[in-house]
């Protein structure tokens, strides 16, 4: 989908900013830089506002995500139940560290402040799939279906 | 209301924060991130108050007064937090500031700061050593760094012209931010990235250079700290004087504050009093004015061409050439053109010596080619007197501005930020013309046109307002019937063909006319002059009748307004200038006397040629005599600015080498030739004489201009349509207007590098 058809769309006031970066999110897996200033052409903000938006928004990436998204939850809960070392695990086998994409640009691995299911934590999502009670050992099974993983 | 601050009762009448009333009546409370005019922040804490009967704190910048309020500022457990919410601060600023306000300072602390040194730039103090930052310190007595300190790992941006960026010690406090946000309309800097990382930048990290950032150093003036920087600033280096004068690089006439070290002019800052600014200026205000007033092409000391070489000499041998050459010369051989960047005093003494002096016609300038002259040539041929006075503030009250083609953000700066703040007050802007500007993103519409095609999107709209019945209160106006005639006879959808738009468009931009009046129709010289220019002016001035409009002739030049009337009062015959203009690059005349760079001369224009000016630039090379003049900080005198307001200056330095002011270069010139009537002392002299004659400055005396004082303007007639008729005795001439970036004989974006940088973008 091109960008222009996304903001053709959209609404043109500046609270139409998160839903239109959502969109086009959702259409290239992240937000391409380039993207920036028509976006901000289209919504009369200028470009550092936007990239405002964008940089605080943890959910928004510029750079290209991996087919497969790994999800780890540290919010308050999944954290006093060891969220850390559910990352760390998954740093080690995955050889890169959290908010980086693999070298094959397959799997990205990314943490998350709390994703409302703190009951069943420590939580990790891979593309939407929930996984609960994580332990450290259930780590590799995790990894190995993500690979397959659509 | 009534209120009561730490056991002070007061009464209040408006509206307003316990931070507003508390500094009104001289209680102190800390603050970082208020700053006055912008929306209240409340981000930083430190005014925190208590208020009786709340239980939690409240920030003084963002609460209201209320009836009944008590409210304590100062107790030592406020002063607590307010330490702690500082330390906090202080652990992302650079350690070093610590002891900064401690001049008792052991050398071992010394030491940490010469080390800290090149993490916090090569300056940790804010501009002029006044760092509001450091007097929080010196108040809250913070005792030691309370908290892990995160400083000093940013590396500090110097890749942009004019100030560098050192976010090491930036506080949060968003004022740059906000400043560039609320009050330019610019938001070059944002927020960007969130927590320990969270910081003001552009998006990606770019240098404001590859922003829309204008470089009006707004930012720089509000920063608390050392984060924001002028390149040309230097710790050690602090003024020893300050002094207020206008401005002379464009029309808005803004105060600005010169700072001065033995003499020389170190920089600039906008007035914080200035009655038309307000504590903001532009880049050539904020940034350029010692570079222009030292600049290498200045001129200081007479010189006349000897065998085909300009030579320096003295003013007696230099004035003595000029005297013998004009004295031989029949008055109809000679022509003057003036500069509208002069002083009303400057000019009042050039024009008298031409007109009444050598008695020549031949006599024109900058002012009279502007929109405000235009404007005035086309209404009294029509017979009426139309309004050339306005207040920027008046701008502000429309609910839809149309501006054409000029980029006020850049050619009329103060008029800008007044049509930004309408806008965010829900004003409309529609801007019509043939170029994308940069402020495109604050209007609401841009019509495309090309230039000349005003006329009919005007007439179009004017039909559509009177076919509908709408702007019934405008029937009622004297010549509405016949106006009403001759739109019968214009066709709508043509004309929407022909501008390439759809007549859907017409009818809603028609439809916001009428719905959103008050209206203001903003102009410059470009939309008056050449064969559509009194067809469009005609049209302007129905359209505004029937839509309640304002209409604003801008002007580009510091004096332009003053330099028309003063012309227009010693001109004899309602000549049209265009001629003059015409007739010396035709080299219809034997001498010429050009003053400033109202003239750009491409060959030599006449068998003798005089340039009075402070600059050397392409037509010295066609001068046989070269006056040097002084720049506007080495004179007092007054300049009249778009809005018609007479403000007066003070000199604040003394002239470079043997530069004179225009009134004095011409009293001198006048007495050799033996004429009476030119014995000025002092510019004030020369005001005294202009005030009694010229009416516009009728009875206006040097004493009101504290603020300015409006020009006299002769009674306003009671409104009427224009008729087609009287256009054909309009001067079509082309302007004559050198642009905004000039300044006298210098091209400030051609000439300056910083400014070449930032509008060659």
């Amino acid at each position: 989908m091109d960008i222009e058809k996304i903001l053709k769309e959209s609404g043109t006031s500046q609270k139409d900013l998160v839903p239109l970066l959502h969109k086009i999110q959702a259409a290239y897996g992240h937000v391409p830089p380039e993207s920036i200033a028509a976006v901000a052409k289209h919504l009369h903000l200028s470009e550092s506002e936007v990239f405002g938006v964008l940089s605080f928004n943890r959910f928004f990436t510029l750079a290209p995500k991996g087919k497969v998204r790994v999800t780890v939850c540290q919010g308050t809960a999944c954290h006093v139940r060891g969220g850390g070392r559910i990352v760390e695990e998954m740093e080690k086998k995955l050889g890169i560290p959290a908010g980086q994409t693999t070298a094959d640009k397959k799997l990205s691995l990314e943490k998350a402040y709390c994703l409302g299911c703190c009951a069943i934590g420590p939580v990790v999502v891979v593309n939407g799939t929930h996984y609960s009670l994580v332990s450290p050992q259930k780590v590799d099974s995790i990894l190995e279906k993500a690979k397959t993983a659509e | 209301m009534k209120v009561t601050i730490d056991g002070r009762p007061l009464e209040v009448t408006d509206k307003m924060t316990i931070l507003d009333l508390a500094r009104d009546k001289g209680i102190y409370i800390p603050s970082l991130c208020h700053y006055p005019g912008l929306v209240p922040f409340t981000g930083c804490r430190l005014c925190l108050i208590a208020v009786k009967g709340r239980e939690a704190l409240a920030p003084a910048c963002g609460t209201f007064i209320e009836d009944g309020m008590d409210v304590t500022t100062n107790t030592p457990a406020l002063q607590k937090t307010r330490r702690q919410i500082l330390e906090l601060i202080l652990s992302e600023h650079a350690g070093a500031c610590l002891a900064c306000h401690d001049k008792g300072a052991r050398l071992d602390e010394l030491a940490a700061v010469d080390e800290a040194g090149p993490a916090a730039g090569r300056s940790l103090y804010s501009n002029n050593g006044d760092c509001e930052f450091r007097k929080l310190i010196d108040y809250l007595k913070p005792d030691k760094a309370q908290f892990p300190s995160l400083d000093g790992t940013l590396e500090i941006r110097k890749d942009d012209p004019l100030l560098d960026r050192n976010y090491n010690l930036c506080v949060l406090c968003g004022r740059c931010v906000r400043i560039c946000h609320e009050v330019r309309g610019v938001s070059a800097l944002a927020f960007v990235y969130r927590g320990s990382r969270a910081g003001v930048g552009t998006a990606f990290g770019r240098r404001l250079l590859d922003t829309d950032c204008q470089f009006c150093g707004a930012c720089l003036d509000v920063c608390p700290t050392g984060a924001l920087i002028e390149k040309s600033a230097h710790p050690e280096i602090l003024p020893d004087t300050e002094n207020n004068t206008i401005c002379s690089f464009c029309g808005q006439g803004c105060e600005l504050t010169l700072f001065l070290k033995q003499g020389k002019i170190l920089r600039s800052v906008p007035a914080k009093q200035g009655s038309v600014n307000q504590g903001q200026a532009c880049l050539k205000g904020r940034f350029l004015v010692s570079e222009a007033v030292y600049h290498r092409s200045r001129v200081v000391r007479p010189m006349v061409r000897k065998n085909g070489k300009l030579e320096e000499t003295t003013w007696d041998e230099a004035l003595a050439v000029v005297a013998q050459k004009l004295s031989g010369c029949p008055a109809r051989d000679i022509a003057i053109a003036g500069s509208a960047h002069d002083s009303c005093e400057d000019i009042f003494a050039l024009d008298k010596f031409g007109g009444e002096g050598l008695e020549t016609e031949n006599i024109a300038s900058h002012g009279d080619f502007t929109a405000q002259a235009r404007l005035r040539d086309f209404a009294r041929l029509q017979g009426f007197e139309p309004r050339l006075n306005f207040r920027i503030s008046d701008i502000g009250r429309a609910k839809t501005i149309v501006l054409f083609g000029e980029n006020l953000a850049v050619s009329q700066p103060m008029v800008w930020l007044e049509v930004y703040k309408s806008i965010r007050n829900g004003a409309k802007l529609i801007i019509v013309g043939p170029q994308e500007l940069c402020i495109r993103r604050c209007a609401s519409s841009w019509i495309k046109l090309r230039p000349g095609q005003e006329s009919e999107l005007l007439i179009g709209l004017s039909k559509i307002l009177s076919d509908s019945g709408h702007a019934a209160e405008s029937a009622k106006i004297d010549g509405f019937a016949a106006f009403k005639n001759r739109l019968q006879e214009f066709e709508l959808s043509g004309a929407a063909a022909s501008l390439g738009l759809q007549e859907e468009k017409l009818l809603k931009l028609a439809l916001l006319l009428e719905k959103r009046k008050p209206t203001a129709y903003l102009f410059g010289a470009e939309v008056c002059e050449g064969s559509s220019g009194a067809a469009n002016l005609a049209a302007l001035w129905n359209l505004a009748l029937q839509t309640e409009g304002l209409l604003v002739p801008l002007s580009s030049e510091s004096n332009a307004r003053g330099a028309f009337e003063i012309s227009a009062f010693f001109r004899k015959k309602d000549g049209p200038p265009g001629r003059i203009i015409q007739g010396i690059s035709n080299g219809s005349f034997l001498t010429l006397y050009v003053v400033g760079s109202s003239l750009r001369l491409e060959k030599k224009p006449a068998a003798f040629v005089v340039i009075q000016d402070s600059y050397l630039n392409g037509n010295s090379d066609f001068a046989d005599v070269i006056l040097p003049q002084t720049t506007f900080a080495e004179a007092e005198g007054t300049f009249v600015n778009v809005e018609g307001r007479l403000q007066k200056f003070e000199r604040v330095i003394e002239p470079l080498g043997d530069s004179r002011p225009g009134w004095r270069i011409i009293s001198h010139l006048a007495q050799k030739m033996g004429m009476a009537g030119f014995s000025f002392r002092s510019a004030s002299d020369v005001f005294q004489e202009l005030t009694g004659r010229v009416p516009a400055f009728h009875g206006l005396g040097r004493e009101q201009l504290t603020g300015g004082v409006f020009l006299r303007e002769p009674e306003a007639d009671r409104r009427r349509f224009a008729a087609a008729e009287a256009f054909a005795g309009v001067d079509a001439a082309p302007s004559i207007a050198a642009g905004p970036d000039v300044y006298k004989g210098l091209e400030m974006s051609r000439d300056i590098k910083d400014l070449r940088l930032i509008r060659g973008r």
